[in-house]
């Protein structure tokens, strides 16, 4: 009996688990979704007024991040020893090599490959034409989010709750 | 020397940099790299001028790799440099730029289309200088000296190693970098050894620059390279009434072409120079004579 109910307890653990892990990286993708946000803005301002290269911005970035430093690293090293046709090739390899390390979703993933290509060519009103771009894009769907999150959290939590209880019902049964 | 050409090199397109090396020329002597579309590479060296493997044509990929690499993928942040048709690499570097360009009414906006570049490879003669030093200090007293030569003669490397020496030896510098080219400043860090007391000034045009220096930093001694427009002069008289010395350079041939330039001539006429530097393109380094402030021969190269 004492063997039965702990195994129960071990499935609504671990289901609730799954349930407040999912509910975490949805509050965790708010939070690194903001902090791009902060973060463009900031190189935004570094390339308007002082005009700096993408290796100083990005350097820059990499200091003040706390969920992509790494990111932002690779890419300022990558720049550094000229490892890339272009600045595209630099940034999909960054992006690709370190999006598992994040809570980012696909979609969040195709805004910053398709900003990647806009990025890093012709004159400084195309860089700031790439950064605003994004910059809206981001805050239509941080706006959203911002609706959306909270329930997703109520949501994923209960969901795991429920679902491990609805599995000690079923092999109960 | 050896981290200021791998910097050069490195800036090349792969192609092109394979080129370049397998041709195993002595790095010291070479001088500039010219790329051209259509063309063969063709390498100035101090021995003479060569196209090494002719039969390959630069391409606009070659170009434009070149340019993603000079400008560490960042080309619109030169764009104030393209303007001017160049840029410069860490290291005084400077890589010339042609192209088509772009006008909006009637002032050069910027260059498209870049279908040639012409890297120009500075090289830091330490010590080339000695032999001047006499000229511009004597005892705690320093000379304002203007430095005359014809493009490629050294006069940047020598206006370098002498602003290197007298501040070594306990002058205060400042260097109006306009074009980074005497301290060679990448992120605002000088790349050549200009000495330890000397401050630089990056990227700032010179007329400006000696004004904003004089203010702020107290120089005994200001070095700018290529004084040439209206205000240059006029900053220069400024800062040497105000009791500060200079160090010039001038594109000339000689003092007697100096007397006759419309703005340099009231310089030269009121003795604001205390030496004239002429220097020749016959070999590196060569002074070819100095003079005082009246214009006299003091020293001449036999």
């Amino acid at each position: 009996m004492g063997v039965r109910m702990t195994a129960c307890l071990m499935v609504i653990i671990g289901c609730s688990g799954i349930g407040f892990f999912q509910a975490r990286e949805t509050e965790k993708r708010m939070l690194q979704l903001k902090e791009l946000n902060a973060l463009f803005l900031l190189m935004r301002s570094e390339i308007r007024f002082q005009h700096a290269a993408l290796e100083e911005a990005l350097d820059m970035l990499a200091r003040k991040s706390r969920y992509f430093k790494a990111f932002f690293e690779e890419i300022v090293q990558r720049i550094h020893k000229l490892e890339g046709k272009g600045f595209y090739d630099i940034w999909i390899k960054a992006l690709e090599k370190h999006r598992r390390a994040s809570s980012l979703k696909q979609e969040d993933i195709e805004m910053l490959d398709q900003f990647g290509k806009m990025f890093g060519r012709l004159d400084t009103e195309m860089q700031i034409s790439a950064l605003d771009w994004y910059l809206t894009q981001e805050k239509e769907k941080e706006n959203e989010l911002r609706a959306l999150i909270p329930k997703r959290i109520v949501l994923y939590r209960g969901l795991g709750i429920m679902a491990g209880v609805f599995l000690v019902v079923l092999l109960e049964g | 020397m050896e981290k200021q050409e791998k910097s050069v090199y490195e800036i090349l397109g792969k192609r092109i940099r394979m080129i370049v090396e397998s041709v195993g020329i002595s790095k010291e002597l070479l001088r500039e790299i010219r790329i051209r579309v259509g063309q063969p590479l063709e390498l100035h060296t101090a021995n003479g001028t060569l196209w090494p493997r002719k039969a390959y044509r630069i391409d606009k990929q070659d170009i434009e790799e070149t340019l993603e690499y000079i400008s560490r993928y960042s080309l619109y942040a030169y764009e104030e440099e393209i303007k001017q048709g160049f840029l410069t690499l860490p290291g005084g570097h400077r890589v010339g730029i042609c192209g088509r360009s772009v006008m909006e009414n009637g002032i050069l906006k910027n260059i498209k289309q870049i279908s040639a570049l012409n890297i120009r490879i500075a090289h830091a003669v330490i010590g080339c200088s000695d032999e001047l030093i006499p000229w511009l200090k004597d005892g705690k007293r320093l000379y304002s000296a203007l430095f005359i030569a014809p493009p490629g003669a050294g006069k940047t490397t020598m206006l370098r190693d002498a602003v290197r020496q007298l501040s070594n030896d306990g002058s205060t510098v400042s260097i109006i970098d306009e074009r980074s080219e005497i301290a060679g400043c990448y992120r605002g860090i000088p790349q050549q050894d200009v000495g330890v007391s000397t401050d630089v000034l990056d990227a700032c045009p010179k007329a400006e620059g000696m004004l904003l220096m004089l203010r702020t930093m107290s120089p005994e001694l200001i070095a700018v390279d290529e004084i040439g427009k209206e205000e240059d002069y006029k900053a220069l008289q400024y800062v040497m009434n105000c009791g500060c010395k200079v160090l010039a350079t001038v594109h000339g041939y000689s003092y007697e072409e100096q007397r006759q330039k419309l703005y340099m001539k009231d310089l030269v006429d009121i003795g604001l120079f205390s030496r004239y530097i002429v220097l020749q393109k016959q070999d590196r380094f060569c002074v070819k004579e100095i003079r005082d402030e009246k214009g006299k021969i003091v020293w001449e190269s036999v």
